[in-house]
């Protein structure tokens, strides 16, 4: 059964005079443990899609069932407590808290998400152990991403969502963040989305959605999913 | 507490900008030390009145009577509870040769209202020393011999010793009317006992010792001094030998100086109940600027914050409790920082 299942979502956002549509007809699902990547050029509609599915925005139009609920239908409050308990977000420019250390970074997350993970445990995961005391500014790129990481999967959700995790740092650290996600889909058996616009990184993906002009163009459904050690470019 | 953590964040914001927090602290506690200023300024002349009167044993009223006063009225007033009642002589004079005019009373050492203040010279020791009213100081110089021609008057031959200002007076400049020259009183001079000739007397102070409790300014007091108005008025005639008397009562109220003194007091309190608004209205714009400077600044944070799955009022909380603290930390200081002025 399919954790996520997006059905004929759409999207308006309105700019004064003008509407400007994100998401236009959009109906994809992906399966639970798998690694989804959903692909599309700048402006294609990617991150308000994943906007939807994490709670943080809601559709016009369509359902998106999560685990069999539609969170389309949910009120703010439960929205709120669906970001709490099931939804980790990692985002391109990591959004730390400048004034926490590593640990209270991802601990801010674990106060209020119930069944929460152990915060040294995750960090441990991360190979983030001796870097538990630093504050953001003291560690590189790749280390901050590594701690959105970390607090997005100390919360223990059902979905890890990750808008263009690697768009901030170089190439090899890029990668080493890619492929401790994909370790974390593996290993964890947790659902990871993750947007790009690099059409290489779609290679480690368990399924790829194409988006273009708000629309889903194609759903490829990959059955050999590469290890991101193999992918170049 | 689920937030305790992010709250932290709050205490190092303010560390880190440690100025700013200062700043408005600061500009909160100077509103209120000027609010606290501005508001006590109308007590504060009151109570010093109040401080006046009680030292300088400020008579309560003055009573004349169109046919002089005598022993008998006295002892009328004297009868009545907690009535202290001085006979004495108060002179309308016009020194021609000064242009000046004056009010003459009698000097008594043993008098108990209404003290004066010695400021240059001495208390007289002979009969014939007098003392002037500062505000005629220069016409008349220490020690020199001045002649009051006065027909009321026994000896007219006086020699300056000293100068005094009299609670009776207490504006500088304005010193009521008089019944002489141009009817603007220049100033008193206090001549001695013997001066005078004896019967009748042209004046008597009264002071009432249950009204003393009470602030000039008070309901209480007026309410009092009204009631012991009528019922003295109302003594004096029933026991008066003379039925031609007509007896003229005058408040402390009345007293030149004091009148504008205490409208001045008045003006100052309504001041005092319009400059707090502007006070309060500039520390509301400070604070409302800041704060949303703050929230303006921290957009990023919030944002994260809700991704996961902080509630609104969870993330509120940490403005609510920065306001709360530049808020109340300069109203808590004003008061005691205030106080050590105060005096």
């Amino acid at each position: 059964m399919s954790l996520i299942d997006v059905r004929h979502v759409a999207k308006r956002y309105q700019m004064g005079e003008t509407t400007i549509v994100a998401n236009r007809d959009i109906s994809f699902t992906v399966n639970e443990g798998e690694l989804a990547v959903i692909l599309g050029p700048s402006g294609a509609g990617k991150s308000t899609v994943l906007n939807i599915l994490g709670g943080m925005d809601t559709p016009d139009e369509g359902q998106v069932l999560i685990d069999g609920v539609d969170i389309a239908q949910f009120s703010a409050r439960q929205l709120t407590a669906f970001r709490r308990t099931d939804v980790g977000f990692v985002f391109q420019f990591y959004n730390l808290v400048p004034n926490l250390t590593t640990q209270e970074n991802v601990a801010l997350a674990t106060a209020v998400s119930p069944n929460a993970l152990d915060v040294a445990l995750v960090l441990q995961q991360v190979g983030l152990q001796d870097r538990l005391q630093n504050f953001p500014a003291q560690l590189s790129g790749g280390e901050q991403q590594r701690v959105a990481i970390a607090r997005a999967l100390a919360k223990n959700p059902k979905l890890l969502l990750c808008d263009e995790p690697t768009g901030a740092l170089d190439y090899e650290t890029g990668k080493q963040i890619l492929k401790l996600l994909q370790e974390v889909s593996r290993q964890q058996h947790r659902t990871v989305v993750l947007i790009t616009h690099n059409a290489a990184i779609a290679q480690m993906a368990d399924r790829v959605i194409h988006i273009n002009d708000a629309r889903v163009r194609s759903i490829d459904v990959n059955p050999n999913p590469l290890p991101v050690e193999k992918i170049e470019w | 507490m689920q937030t305790r953590l992010y709250l932290q964040t709050t205490f190092r914001d303010i560390r880190q900008a440690i100025g700013r927090f200062i700043a408005i602290i600061l500009i909160i506690l100077m509103g209120v030390l000027l609010f606290v200023g501005i508001k006590s300024i109308g007590p504060n002349l009151e109570e010093t009145v109040d401080h006046f009167v009680t030292t300088q044993r400020v008579s309560d009223l003055q009573i004349s009577g169109t046919a002089g006063l005598t022993e008998q009225d006295r002892a009328v007033v004297g009868k009545m509870h907690g009535v202290q009642a001085e006979l004495g002589y108060r002179i309308p004079y016009r020194d021609e040769a000064r242009d000046v005019n004056l009010q003459l009373y009698n000097y008594q050492p043993t008098a108990r209202q209404n003290r004066l203040t010695l400021t240059t010279g001495r208390y007289p020791q002979r009969t014939n020393e007098i003392l002037v009213d500062n505000a005629v100081k220069t016409h008349y110089r220490l020690g020199q011999r001045v002649t009051i021609k006065s027909q009321q008057l026994l000896t007219h031959r006086f020699k300056v010793v000293g100068y005094v200002d009299s609670p009776l007076y207490i504006d500088r400049q304005e010193r009521g009317t008089v019944p002489v020259g141009d009817d603007q009183l220049d100033g008193f001079m206090y001549l001695p006992q013997k001066a005078f000739a004896p019967q009748p007397y042209s004046v008597m102070m009264v002071r009432f010792s249950d009204l003393d409790r009470h602030s000039s300014f008070s309901q209480a007091y007026r309410t009092g001094i009204a009631t012991k108005e009528t019922q003295l008025m109302r003594q004096l005639k029933a026991h008066t030998t003379q039925p031609q008397q007509q007896y003229l009562l005058t408040a402390r109220s009345a007293n030149p100086g004091f009148n504008e003194f205490t409208s001045l007091s008045d003006r100052i309190d309504a001041i005092g109940n319009v400059f707090p608004v502007f006070f309060f209205l500039i520390g509301i714009l400070i604070t409302f600027t800041t704060i949303t400077r703050m929230i303006e600044e921290n957009r990023k944070e919030i944002g994260t914050l809700k991704a996961l799955g902080y509630r609104n009022w969870e993330i509120a909380q940490k403005y609510l409790l920065y306001a709360l603290l530049t808020g109340s930390i300069g109203p808590c200081l004003a008061p005691f920082w205030a106080r050590s002025y105060y005096r």
